[in-house]
């Protein structure tokens, strides 16, 4: 059963409209992650959930009531900030006490529940400071240990780990998932970072311009994203995308531009039917390109790609390797190996195997794949 | 950890300085002070003492010095119109804080609910450049008994038989404050104020299941507490030295009422007994001084420590 709906969520702003009917559910236990770049609606749609923006359109129903109309505080959800909003002038076990207090709870269970709390996140040593002498990571846990507290019914969180560094980031996005495992609550998880997206959502919303443009498991957008701009906006380094012609010879169909010709698998003839001879482009994951020699897939003339090496940028778990092609206009595609290359490949020509099975194909003008996968 | 480090360092960073650099580092240093440090003994300090010294003499404008010892604070105990000028001082003083001080405080925290407009428009207002003697003039006017708007208001609009207003012992410093509560200036600090406080804290405490009360008590206020030390700091030394606004309105009338202790102070030094009227003024001082000193132990300035 859902237990948050949104349908048709609207919010116009005087000049601009920061989210345009919007529609999801949300299940009992589900984190959904909101993810776009800067200014696609999400924090907004975010904030419209929490009651601190009212909606122009739509409804939102937590269960089965409408709150449109209801104030943030009556609607019993809890949110993390992006600034963590810890009131400076309150010590830990004040800022952690502050919703139960202002809900009336007394002394006793106060005290129960900011002491658990902050020992789930380890502060409890803490208790008595000024968020002044906390660190960064440490105010990020008296969030959320406020937001822990209460029994909300929808838990928030509004980009809360884009202040932290890297090493911190880690940590406190396993305390966010262990904070929901605890809750079981439904959640609402707004970031512009897509790895982050990946790791936590269960579910992932991909928002552009006020709209979401595909929802689902992190996996399937990756699988198979509904446009480019899912595409594109999913998978670091991102998809490698080739402007190509669809060419028929001898019942084969081949993707052809100046420095390329492949032959594409038979299953999706049916859907490349109608674009024959037309333009499409041909999208294509960065792993997805092999060496020659240890391609999972037997290598032709067919299914080769020639770059020459630009830059070879090691990771933890091999390396990414930035080239172009050498006909026609130069084009930049990416590969990622699991092994490193030496960097004596740099400024060398260097074949690659396309695993053309994983090919993408999106309509230049819509945007839209053309696979039903 | 980074301000740890920071501290470690410190030493060693100072080591490595020459010490001819160091030496000519604190002649620099000197250069800035220098300056500051005569200014304050001059205009500050040399006065202060040569008015504690003069305060046993008799100190007149010419001639030989004569020592007075304690002769001139025990003529000012003595003197009956002393006490009533303190007791004014300290009624108008407290009164003028109450009600000037709080005041703008729920009124900021109110306006910065109102548009945008609204909220314009009273920051202009108090931040008029007003003339001093103009906007005197103009509530004389308002507190004529005869011709004032007000003595109209009450006659003619609420049908009260004529007030005496100024001339009234028992309301004269409540009519004097009265322009204050309206025109007051830290209106315009304490909206400066709030509108530093992030939103965030404000949506938090909303979330939070915090009423509209609840956030000025626990957010609001909190964090104007700063802003609310050094005008009441200022309100206190400045309420307690009051003098233009009655003078230029009632002269300390009716019947010394509204005579607050500078303006008994310029009373003695008319009577060219300069001696009582510095003596007096040392008295003002460690009042001011006391206040000063029990308001820095009893307030906290900064909320967040």
């Amino acid at each position: 059963m859902a237990s948050i709906t949104v349908t048709n969520l609207t919010k116009q702003f005087a000049e601009k409209t920061a989210v345009n009917a919007v529609s999801f559910e949300l299940g009992e236990h589900e984190f959904l992650v909101l993810v776009g770049p800067s200014g696609c609606g999400k924090t907004t749609t975010l904030r419209m959930l929490a009651g601190l923006e009212p909606a122009s359109g739509g409804d939102i129903y937590f269960g089965e009531r409408r709150v449109n109309d209801i104030r943030p505080r009556d609607r019993n959800v809890a949110m993390v900030f992006q600034d963590y909003a810890v009131f400076p002038h309150l010590t830990v076990y004040d800022n952690i006490a502050y919703g139960l207090r202002s809900r009336g709870a007394s002394r006793a269970l106060i005290h129960e529940r900011v002491t658990a709390a902050a020992k789930t996140f380890r502060i409890d040593q803490l208790l008595k400071r000024k968020p002044r002498q906390l660190s960064g990571g440490e105010r990020q846990r008296v969030a959320l240990s406020r937001a822990m507290v209460r029994d909300a019914d929808l838990f928030l969180y509004d980009e809360p780990l884009s202040n932290l560094d890297a090493q911190l980031r880690h940590q406190a996005r396993e305390d966010i998932v262990a904070l929901h495992n605890q809750k079981q609550k439904p959640s609402v998880y707004v970031t512009h970072d897509q790895s982050e997206a990946m790791a936590m959502g269960d579910r992932i919303a991909v928002m552009r311009d006020g709209k979401i443009e595909q929802i689902g498991a992190g996996g399937d957008l990756y699988k198979s994203p509904a446009n480019l701009f899912v595409a594109y906006f999913i998978g670091t380094p991102s998809i490698n995308l080739f402007d190509v012609t669809i060419e028929v010879e001898a019942d084969e169909f081949y993707a052809v531009n100046p420095g390329l010709r492949v032959r594409l698998p038979a299953e999706i003839r049916d859907a490349l039917q109608t674009y024959v001879g037309a333009p499409v482009k041909m999208g294509l994951r960065p792993e997805d390109l092999h060496s020659p020699k240890l391609a999972p897939f037997a290598v032709t003339e067919f299914n080769q790609i020639r770059g020459i090496v630009n830059v070879i940028e090691p990771s933890s778990t091999g390396c990414a390797v930035y080239l172009s092609t050498i006909e026609g206009v130069p084009q930049d595609f990416t590969a990622t190996f699991r092994t490193r290359l030496p960097a004596t490949y740099l400024e060398k020509e260097i074949p690659l195997a396309l695993h053309l099975e994983k090919a993408h194909f999106f309509d230049p003008q819509s945007g839209l794949s053309l696979l039903k996968r | 950890m980074a301000a740890q480090a920071e501290v470690l360092d410190a030493p060693s960073a100072q080591s490595s300085v020459p010490s001819e650099v160091k030496a000519r580092r604190r002649w620099q240093l000197a250069l800035f002070i220098v300056p500051a440090f005569l200014f304050q003994f001059f205009w500050g300090w040399y006065p202060m003492l040569v008015a504690l010294f003069l305060s046993m003499t008799d100190a007149p404008i010419r001639g030989a010095l004569t020592w007075q010892g304690l002769n001139n604070y025990n003529r000012l105990l003595l003197d009956p119109l002393v006490p009533m000028a303190f007791r004014i001082t300290l009624i108008y003083a407290g009164l003028s804080i109450l009600l000037t001080f709080a005041i703008p405080i729920f009124v900021s925290i109110l306006l910065m609910e109102m548009p945008p407009n609204v909220m314009r428009v009273m920051m202009i207002l108090w931040f008029l450049p007003l003339s001093g003697i103009a906007s005197t003039l103009f509530w004389q006017y308002l507190y004529n008994e005869q011709f004032g708007l007000f003595q109209w208001i009450a006659t003619a609009v609420l049908g009260l038989p004529p007030q005496s207003f100024l001339s009234s012992q028992n309301w004269v410093l409540l009519w004097l404050i009265l322009p204050s509560i309206l025109l007051y200036g830290p209106g315009l600090y304490y909206l400066t104020g709030l509108q530093s406080i992030p939103r965030s804290y404000y949506e938090a405490a909303e979330i939070e299941g915090a009423g509209f009360w609840r956030k000025i008590w626990t957010i609001s206020l909190p964090r104007l507490r700063p802003i609310i030390a050094m005008t009441l700091l200022f309100a206190i030394i400045g309420s307690l030295q009051e003098f233009t606004f009655p003078d230029l309105m009632t002269r300390g009338g009716p019947n010394g009422a509204s005579r607050t202790v500078v303006m008994y102070i310029m009373n003695i030094l008319n009577n060219a007994r300069y001696g009582d009227a510095t003596a007096l003024a040392v008295m003002l001082f460690a009042l001011i001084m006391v206040a000063t000193l029990i308001y820095r132990i009893v307030f906290k300035a900064d909320p967040d420590q």
